[in-house]
């Protein structure tokens, strides 16, 4: 299963989603926004994305956890809309026979997810600046409003 | 014939909106569709070779057909997933 959402995230009901008589391991990461990032301080993060390539890109990802390892059920969940810091930004759900596929699968999905769905975080620091992160290569930043 | 292009996260603040209809050559190809968006949008010149483009929300090369009436969009380096 896989969604974009703009309400919070659920992660209890997702973890109920994944349960089952043949799994005996569920793996749940939470991405959550992140308050001090070195010297600067987060009042919000601001996510925005491209709905239908985003949702095709996670589909894709959940194929590939179930051709690289044996897992039973899978949720990946990303917000969308601005969140406040300790929030939670997204959510992978394994279940699995086991715990090794159910582990590595969860890693493959959030690496995955960093890497190719088509969603960006703009940052909006306490000192009145605000900033939108694309990685590698710098990233320009906007006068303070 | 014309194409819609959509923008995103700072290339839509470059371009200062999240969305232009282009007016371009019919066969054009994304290439050319780049070079129109250049023209358009000069504030964007030093951004984009870091977008990937979706044509009808598929991933685009320089050498991609643009077909008539194409919703194309502008993709920066993603930046999704948790704050680390």
């Amino acid at each position: 299963m896989i969604r974009l959402q703009r309400e919070p995230i659920d992660y209890a009901a997702l973890v109920e989603s994944v349960r089952c008589r043949t799994a005996g391991a569920v793996v749940l990461f939470l991405g959550t926004v992140r308050e001090i990032t070195g010297e600067q301080v987060t009042l919000a993060l601001e996510y925005e994305a491209y709905a239908p390539v985003a949702e095709k890109h996670l589909a894709q990802i959940e194929e590939e956890m179930r051709r690289k390892w044996r897992i039973t059920h899978a949720a990946l969940v990303h917000r969308l809309g601005r969140l406040e810091p300790g929030e939670i930004s997204v959510a992978v759900v394994v279940s699995a026979p086991h715990r090794h596929d159910a582990f590595l699968a969860a890693r493959h999905a959030i690496e995955r997810i960093k890497q190719i769905v088509p969603i960006w975080k703009k940052e909006h620091w306490a000192d009145g600046s605000s900033q939108w992160i694309h990685p590698s290569g710098t990233t320009a930043e906007t006068a303070p409003v | 014939m014309t194409v819609r292009v959509l923008f995103f996260a700072r290339a839509k603040e470059l371009a200062g909106t999240d969305c232009a209809v282009l007016e371009i050559p019919p066969g054009a190809r994304l290439s050319q569709v780049r070079q129109e968006v250049v023209r358009r949008f000069p504030a964007l010149a030093e951004f984009l070779p870091r977008c990937q483009w979706a044509v009808h929300d598929v991933l685009a090369s320089d050498d991609t057909v643009i077909p008539a009436e194409a919703t194309l969009a502008v993709l920066p380096p993603v930046s999704g997933g948790s704050s680390s």
